[in-house]
């Protein structure tokens, strides 16, 4: 490998570093399909299942972190796959307004209590 | 409380090892079997793994709400494409929820402040609902253990807290190239290490 590749090498592996940790801006998305096409051996998701597998180790270490869904949260996912199941109801709606005034006023009474 | 978390975090290194061994069916083959009770048990299983990300990612609470409302409804989507030969669940999740968190971030341009990267709520701890995986957990702890410890903290602020590359110069106060390549070489690392593992994995795979 040349010089001149050795560079666009280390550019490319900047761009899929990027690419799997920030948004590229559309410059640096034409750069990299540029660049792929000089070294197909690799691909636009080169890093991702790495930085995936980081991101639950880093989790898994993480000693003070203590975030739980919350269930108002949890009861809006479920209410959205049904709405794309095209199951969901006006009384399933209500139910959810319902559990979210109540999650709310759980927490104001919360942070009053603090 | 320090011994608290101390004890809390042996017996969770403890319960990595176990799991790792741990055969249990996947959700998402469930989900793309289109059992009712699959969508449910993943959120019961990652919720607070994707909750967590996404607190690391964006700033605003409704922000994140909404991202991790997404989040899941993507992954029930792509259930189908699931591959264990290809990823973990666990890791094909974590892939999902990064790049609809990312999107997300860049779509709101807002980041915690330097703060809140050492901010010790000091609680409890509730990850038990993702150590049930089957995945090699272990290997992901050892690898990151074989990084320097600086590298290691550059990777975090990067991966885990979701800092742009500018972000992590300007809060180190370190050169931009230097974040680059620091950064480069250490995934590359890590990435020979996750490959050699799932090449044994699949040759396990395909002589059992």
């Amino acid at each position: 490998m040349d010089n001149k590749e050795q560079i666009q090498l280390e550019t490319l592996l900047d761009l899929l570093v990027l690419e799997a940790s920030e948004k590229l801006s559309q410059q640096q998305r034409e750069e990299l399909n540029s660049l792929l096409d000089v070294f197909p051996e690799y691909t636009p998701d080169y890093f991702h299942k790495t930085t995936a597998l980081a991101q639950v180790g880093f989790y898994l270490e993480d000693d003070f972190n203590n975030e739980t869904l919350p269930l108002h949260i949890r009861k809006k996912i479920l209410y959205r796959q049904k709405q794309e199941l095209g199951q969901s109801t006006v009384l399933d709606f209500l139910n959810l307004e319902k559990d979210i005034i109540h999650s709310a006023i759980q927490v104001s009474e919360a942070s009053h209590l603090l | 409380m320090s011994q608290s978390v101390g004890n809390k975090t042996e017996a969770r290194k403890e319960h990595l090892l176990l799991m790792s061994t741990d055969n249990t069916d996947s959700i998402l083959k469930l989900i793309a079997k289109g059992e009712d009770r699959a969508f449910n048990l993943l959120i019961e299983k990652y919720g607070n793994l994707v909750w967590s990300i996404g607190r690391k990612f964006l700033y605003k609470e409704s922000d994140v709400e909404d991202a991790v409302q997404e989040v899941f409804i993507a992954i029930w989507k792509a259930a189908e494409k699931f591959d264990h030969t290809k990823a973990s669940e666990v890791t094909f999740i974590s892939m999902i929820a990064r790049r609809r968190f990312i999107d997300y971030l860049r779509k709101v341009s807002k980041h915690r402040n330097l703060q809140s990267i050492d901010e010790d709520n000091g609680q409890e701890l509730f990850k038990e609902s993702i150590l049930n995986e089957s995945t090699d957990l272990q290997l992901i702890k050892d690898a990151i253990g074989t990084l320097e410890i600086e590298d290691q903290e550059l990777l975090k602020l990067s991966i885990y807290q979701g800092y742009s590359h500018s972000e992590i110069a300007k809060l180190l106060n370190i050169p931009l190239g230097t974040v680059k390549t620091r950064i480069r070489r250490n995934l590359i690392k890590l990435k020979g290490l996750f490959d050699i593992k799932q090449q044994a994995t699949v040759i396990e795979l395909n002589n059992g």
